[in-house]
């Protein structure tokens, strides 16, 4: 065995980064040279014999994936080597960075290795000594005793829990419990997939009731799969489904983040019986840019500014390869997110109606593990994520983090379909938080326990050497697929996986048993016949499962916030510095320069992308695809959530986002029946007071959805929204995002953002705020607030009803929602978009956030016969579209140039200004 | 009636815009067919057998090495055979890196990473220049209008470049070249996307004046 390296200098006359392809080569070193041509692009390359002697004395920084990682790039490096001649076993690239290229370079040690001087490399490949099977008699513990282990071993279980597993034992009838049976059980009862708060307080109850009670005939599958699945048209469904990656974004962000749109991208994929990813959703809320309300963290945790920076770049680097389009995409910030970022990433899909609901294992078949191979990633992740963050987790354990492949991914976007088409499996699932008891587990449970599952963990293919029982079962190594193959289709579904280069292998087999069974035998090859052998790893029944004692929540009613806030009157004398506060503020800014970095028109499919406008720079609030090649049925989507709305009132702002997602659809055209709902709750699940306002806030939309007869069919709630760094506890808002999916059969008819023609008039329809409470305005001048202001003064039933007939009137010729950043932002946006400028009659009013109420555009003609014929949603008119550029406010023209510049500037300055590269070199 | 041409669309592990193109080449009134990379390579296929041939987007194996790379070097013996059929030859965005990786236009031609240094989804207009470009032919003087996304998506090279179209306005990469053919005119590549939407009518100019020319 040795190891080669080949360095590789872009043609240039001082080159100061260097790329070097590392080949661990078994036997004698073939001549290396006819790798040359491929390794390096000759026109812009060359390799060259070592490093310039002048360079190497100025010092260097090495980076390569360290060795518990397998380098992304390893797989095609040794096909390609091998297609020359070369028989390599192992590949890392790596690059070195000389002078200021290492200025800011950004290194995180439980993923890379950084080298200041010659390599010595033995080895490329993971080691490890493979650790035997513990085993434990939990009967002899102490209560003090059970708590500290199940600690020790980052279970996060609770005494009752532990004291199950001790009654387990004994039922049983086992001198000892092993380590497998222990994780098997600490991740299907944590918080992350057993959701013991949202079951103590009946949440689920709460929205599964409203949406039965709704009855939507559109409605194919909820809360019972991986995705929700709506009915589309002509014989197809479209699904959607949004979930957070919170914790491993804030340890590992670029990781974390690709492996959160990975995850929820496979919830596409291994819904019903297939399906295909047609759009992405990206929603990711950082801490505060300048430590102000937090300096105690600096130092301690990676900054806001690095998160965001990671994420757009993960975020690309995910889903441009994966030919997926971005539909929208927003970035914020909020102080309570700097222990925990709020990392929500969705997509939606489509599928054929025979495939869109969940299959069942049949008795005898074939279990098999698809995709990448299994390694030490991961582990403990749904454990950790229901744990909460604190320093050890956040920086010292390699093992939680995930490295994303969407190469692998990608290959079954194809082949998924092709195994969906001719009906190879039974059932599929996603291998995501939890590993094989998650991913193969939870398919062979059902109703009455009756279904088995048997698997040999000695089969599974791994990518580290020496991985224990307990981490090959509970591994949560990405881009992994967990199919139910029917055994007379097992011959054609493994030609499948091979045409498309996936690695798939037979590890199991669904029983009858009612058990789920787990053995390592290496003598045991895989047969139909599978019989537990060799070290007995768990064989429980599956009834076990459902004993999860719930411990007792204590729900605390917070105190009525009685103070009110002063906020500044604004007139003539003061409208051009609150409106550059606004157009400003981080949240709401240009972030096109994110934006363009995902692809947003793959597929071919793109109506209305995540920006629109002449400059296309605008973020638009509604975004709309058209499925099916050859016809212009639509699908739409749209999101809200405002963090400085949740920090003044959690419950209200629930209803907000509510309205504002609907709305946003409605006014486009959508009808009210058409639109689904999925709710992302993120909160401090360990907070009595954070408890409460979840229970009202569930409240609050299972109430709002009925009266809407729209229905929630999809959603994730992350109770785990706090961090522990030094002592200092920091907690997320208790806060929801809400996403509305809808569909329209002529996306021609859509109303969309952009002004059409001067001379027309702007109109407000809806609910109409007066406070500035839990604005954007509001946070820039650093006053949180103390109520909002009810928004559902007019029937919301009633409302969507007239905002729909009045998108279908041809009176309308745009709409966009009034949200964050209120109506000044959306004229200062209708002017950067259309090129045209605009006259309002209003000051003060344009400031206020109405969550629910809609800008329209209107013939100067047509606007006296909308009042008259919808008084009841409350028309009032803004002002006039006018020819020239620019805002012009009771006669005031702003200085639009400036508020261009101070929108333009915010983000850059934010992610990759000097200030936010500095604190990260620091 | 008329025959509707054969258009062999590549799949590689990773090609991602194959569907898009094979409904845009339909629209266009071909006939297209997706042809997958390992059957050319194991010889299960015959990559001639088409009336055209296109290379769509995508990140080929991963792009791991480079754009391109992967692709071409599998491929090194066959494109070759394209060439020699005077088959007409179209490289889009991971297309366009493959076919230049392969060598068709000769050395001293790269696709280099954008100025910005990072990937860009945008609307990008193109104006066509004369040319003996087969995929062009009647388009000469028009502005046509289709979306960008690439991070390496800038041409360079040593020697004269056959220009085809030039970016109109901002250029996503930086550089003015938006698509080049080579001493036939047969083969021509672009980074940005015809086929985007796959109705696109600034789209569909480029492929029925290639479809029109076998």
């Amino acid at each position: 065995m040795s190891i080669h390296r080949i360095i590789v200098a872009p043609k240039k006359k001082r080159p100061d980064v260097f790329k070097i392809i590392n080949l661990e080569i078994d036997g004698e070193a073939p001549d290396l040279s006819v790798l040359y041509s491929v390794l390096a692009n000759p026109e812009t390359m060359r390799v060259i014999d070592r490093m310039p002697k002048k360079t190497a004395k100025r010092g260097f920084k090495e980076v390569m994936y360290n060795n518990a990682v397998i380098d992304p790039e390893q797989e095609s490096i040794i096909k390609l080597c091998a297609h020359k001649g070369v028989n390599v076993v192992a590949a890392k690239v790596s690059y070195r960075y000389y002078g200021k290229k290492m200025n800011g370079l950004y290194v995180n040690k439980l993923v890379h290795t950084a080298f200041t001087d010659e390599p010595i490399l033995e080895t490329l490949k993971p080691r490890g000594v493979r650790q035997s099977m513990q085993r434990y008699d939990l009967r002899s513990m102490s209560d003090q005793e059970l708590c500290d282990f199940s600690e020790k071993r980052e279970m996060h279980l609770s005494l009752s829990k532990m004291k199950k597993l001790v009654e387990f034992q004994e039922r049983l009838k086992l001198e000892s419990v092993t380590d497998v049976l222990l994780e098997t059980f600490a991740g299907s009862w944590s918080g992350h997939c057993f959701h013991d708060l949202w079951k103590s307080l009946e949440l689920f109850k709460l929205l599964k009731g409203a949406t039965e009670k709704i009855g939507n005939p559109n409605l194919i599958s909820a809360f019972v799969d991986n995705a929700g699945v709506w009915d589309f048209y002509d014989g197809l469904c479209i699904l959607f489904k949004l979930e957070t990656h919170n914790s491993p974004t804030q340890k590992e962000p670029y990781g974390g983040q690709m492996t959160k749109l990975g995850g929820v991208l496979r919830d596409i994929f291994e819904n019903g019986l297939g399906a295909k990813p047609i759009g992405n959703i990206e929603m990711t809320v950082i801490g505060e840019l300048e430590r102000l309300r937090h300096p105690e963290f600096t130092g301690k945790t990676l900054t806001a500014a690095l998160i965001g920076r990671e994420t757009v770049r993960a975020i690309a680097d995910y889903g441009n390869p994966m030919g997926i389009p971005m539909m929208l995409a927003r970035m914020m910030s909020h102080p309570n997110y700097s222990g925990k970022p709020f990392a929500l990433g969705g997509s939606v899909g489509v599928t054929i109606r025979e495939a869109a609901t969940k299959g069942k294992p049949r008795v005898g078949d074939i279990a098999v593990l698809v995709g990448g191979k299994t390694g030490n990633d991961g582990l403990h992740g749904a454990t950790v994520s229901s744990g909460g963050i604190t320093e050890k987790t956040d920086t010292g354990d390699a093992t939680h983090v995930q490295i994303g492949m969407p190469f692998i991914e990608q290959l079954m976007m194809r082949a998924g379909l092709e195994l969906r088409d001719t009906g190879c499996l039974s059932a599929r699932n996603d291998f995501g938080a939890h590993g094989i008891p998650s991913a193969f587990g939870e398919m062979a449970k059902n109703e009455d326990n009756s279904g088995g599952f048997i698997c040999n963990l000695a089969l599974v293919k791994l990518k580290c050497a020496g991985l224990a029982n307990w981490q090959i079962a509970i591994s949560e190594s990405q881009e992994r697929f967990a199919h139910a193959v029917k055994p007379e289709k097992y011959a054609e579904a493994m030609a499948i996986y091979a045409k498309y280069g996936l690695e798939a292998t037979p590890i199991g087999l669904f029983t009858d048993s009612g058990c789920f069974q787990m053995f390592y035998d290496k003598n045991q090859e895989f047969s139909l016949e599978m019989k537990m052998s060799g070290e007995i790893c768990i064989d429980v029944p599956y009834a076990f499962f459902d004993e999860c004692p719930l411990d007792m929540i204590e729900v605390v009613e917070p105190k009525i916030k009685l103070d009110t806030m002063a906020h500044p009157k604004i007139d003539q004398s003061n409208v051009m510095n609150m409106g550059l506060s606004v157009v400003g503020h981080f949240d709401v800014c240009n972030q096109a320069k994110a934006t363009t970095r995902y692809d947003s028109t793959v597929q071919g499919i793109t109506w209305q992308g995540p920006l629109y406008g002449s400059n296309y720079n605008v973020a638009s609030s509604l975004a709309a695809l058209r499925p099916v090649y050859g016809k212009n049925q639509g699908l739409t989507v749209s999101l809200s959530f405002s963090p400085w709305q949740f920090e003044v009132d959690p419950v209200r702002a629930a209803e907000n986002a509510m309205m504002d997602t609907l709305v946003t659809q409605v006014a486009a055209g959508v009808y009210p029946g058409d639109i689904a709902l999925a709710d992302n709750f993120y909160t401090d699940g360990d907070d009595p007071e954070a408890r409460w306002y979840l229970r009202e806030q569930v409240k609050a939309i299972t109430s709002l959805s009925i009266k809407t007869g729209t229905p929630f069919m999809v959603g994730k709630d992350s109770s785990s929204g706090r961090g522990t760094f030094g002592g200092k506890i920091v907690c997320v808002l208790p806060g929801v995002c809400i996403t509305g999916m809808g569909k329209i059969r002529n996306v021609q008819k859509l109303l969309l953002h952009q002004w059409k023609k001067p001379g027309n008039v702007l109109v407000c329809v809806g609910p109409q705020a007066t406070r500035l409470d839990g604005s954007i305005l509001s946070s820039a001048l650093g006053i949180s607030g103390a109520r909002l202001e009810s928004m559902l003064s007019i029937d919301p039933g009633f409302y969507l009803s007239q905002l729909f007939h009045l998108s279908q009137s041809g009176m309308i010729e745009s709409a966009v929602p009034i949200n964050r950043g209120g109506i000044f932002l959306r004229l200062f946006e209708g002017v950067e978009a259309s090129g045209f400028g605009f006259e309002t009659i209003l000051c003060q009013d344009l400031f206020p956030e109405s969550f629910g109420a809609v800008l329209l555009e209107v013939k100067r003609d047509a606007v006296g016969d909308l009042q008259r014929t919808f008084p009841g949603i409350k028309p009032r008119i803004i002002g006039t579209i006018v020819p020239r550029k620019g805002i012009t406010v009771q006669g005031n023209k702003l200085n639009f140039n400036l508020l261009r510049a101070a929108w333009n500037g915010t983000f850059q300055q934010a992610l990759w200004g000097k200030n936010a590269m500095e604190e990260m070199v620091a | 009636m008329k025959t509707r041409k054969k258009v062999s669309v590549l799949y590689a592990p990773g090609t991602n815009c194959e569907e898009e193109t094979m409904a845009a080449v339909e629209l266009a009134g071909g006939n297209p067919r997706l042809v997958f990379l390992w059957d050319i390579y194991h010889k299960k296929e015959r990559i001639t057998d088409c009336d055209l041939f296109i290379a769509p987007g995508g990140f080929s194996f991963g792009d791991h090495l480079e754009t391109g790379v992967s692709v071409a070097t599998f491929l090194e013996d066959y494109f070759g055979l394209l060439e020699e059929a005077k088959v007409p030859m179209l490289g889009i965005c991971n297309g366009d890196q493959t076919l230049v990786r392969s060598g068709l236009f000769g050395a001293g031609v790269a696709m280099i990473q954008n100025k910005s240094k990072v990937f860009r989804s945008r609307p990008s207009r193109h104006r066509v220049l004369p040319s003996h470009c087969v995929w062009t032919k009647g388009l000469e003087g028009r502005v046509l209008s289709f979306p960008s996304a690439h991070g390496y998506g800038r041409f360079t090279g040593d020697g004269d470049l056959n220009v085809v179209m030039e970016y109109v306005g901002a250029s996503p990469n930086g550089g003015k070249i938006a698509m080049i053919t080579d001493d036939s005119g047969l083969i021509a590549v672009l980074m940005d996307h015809p086929e985007r939407p796959y109705d696109n009518p600034d789209g569909q100019l480029i492929f029925k004046s290639g479809m029109s020319t076998v």
